[in-house]
């Protein structure tokens, strides 16, 4: 563990990695939200489909999990590469704190997003 | 693989797999995590008691095997999953057992914020950092161990209400 540096690394590695985690954690909510995996599985009939789709008679419950996860991969990525190439002086406003902050704000978002099996 | 095991007890394997995974990331994340808590104390005095001595580890020798298994964990827990989603939860709901389902909805999330989190975490522990980079490494693993903590303990509660095979 070091601890030399004064102020916040701008370097494009750390403001990926940066913005990469809380881009995740908002981006898998909105998507888990608002409908938008990239695609339904069918585990049953192991089918895939684009987008959100819902449970059919024919191919069983499906599935938005993996879904939410690419969406949310693929949005954080091309958002933390934004960031890493932005101007240093944009770089330098990224709080780190934003790190654990957002995800650990998301958290009761996500308790509540499951209302219905608290019940 | 499947086709040298029974169903059955292909998903017991993984499961069983995916179980000692989690027990060697918790172990991990929850030295690492004590140790950062307790460095922010450092400077107490006192004779060497159990919590001094499970919070005095090398933290950054951690990283790298929190990382690996973590992402080994959510690889073979997100292919179970596809068989919990038939063979579990639909029983589990049957039964209106909603609040064990709801439990084991948010560990998904849960796990998933974490594996976002793993390049920052990364990144923190293996290069010189500032003091708002301190707090954020500080926090950063303390989140990944609660949220591990979490996922395990809903992992275990829905194994002890549907396991595989009951």
């Amino acid at each position: 563990m070091k601890n030399i540096a004064s102020a916040p690394s701008t370097s494009r590695l750390a403001i990926f990695s940066l913005v990469f985690g809380p881009a995740n954690a908002i981006l898998y909510w909105i998507s888990d939200i608002y409908k938008f995996p990239i695609f339904s599985f069918y585990p049953a009939t192991y089918r895939m489909e684009w987008g959100w789709t819902p449970t059919t008679v024919d191919d069983g419950p499906a599935m938005y999990w993996y879904g939410w996860i690419a969406t949310a991969l693929i949005g954080s990525t091309l958002l933390g590469l934004l960031a890493a190439f932005s101007p240093v002086a944009v770089r330098q406003k990224v709080p780190p704190a934003i790190s654990w902050l957002i995800p650990c704000l998301l958290v009761p978002a996500m308790v509540y997003s499951l209302k219905f099996y608290w019940r | 693989m499947e086709e040298f095991f029974s169903g059955s007890a292909f998903w017991t394997f993984l499961l069983i797999a995916h179980g000692l995974l989690s027990v060697a990331l918790l172990g991990a994340l929850t030295h690492q995590a004590m140790a950062v808590l307790k460095s922010k104390k450092a400077g107490i005095s006192g004779s060497p008691n159990f919590i001094r001595r499970f919070s005095a580890v090398a933290a950054p020798a951690y990283v790298n095997v929190v990382c690996v298994l973590w992402v080994l964990s959510f690889i073979l827990g997100g292919w179970i999953y596809s068989e919990y989603r038939i063979a579990i939860r639909i029983p589990m709901e049957q039964q209106e057992l909603f609040k064990t389902v709801g439990t084991f909805e948010l560990k998904e999330h849960m796990a998933v914020f974490g594996l976002g989190l793993l390049p920052y975490y990364s990144y923190l522990w293996k290069n010189s950092v500032s003091t708002s980079e301190e707090s954020a490494r500080r926090w950063v693993t303390v989140f990944l161990a609660a949220a591990c903590w979490y996922t395990f303990l809903a992992g275990h509660i829905v194994n002890n209400a549907r396991g595989f095979g009951s």
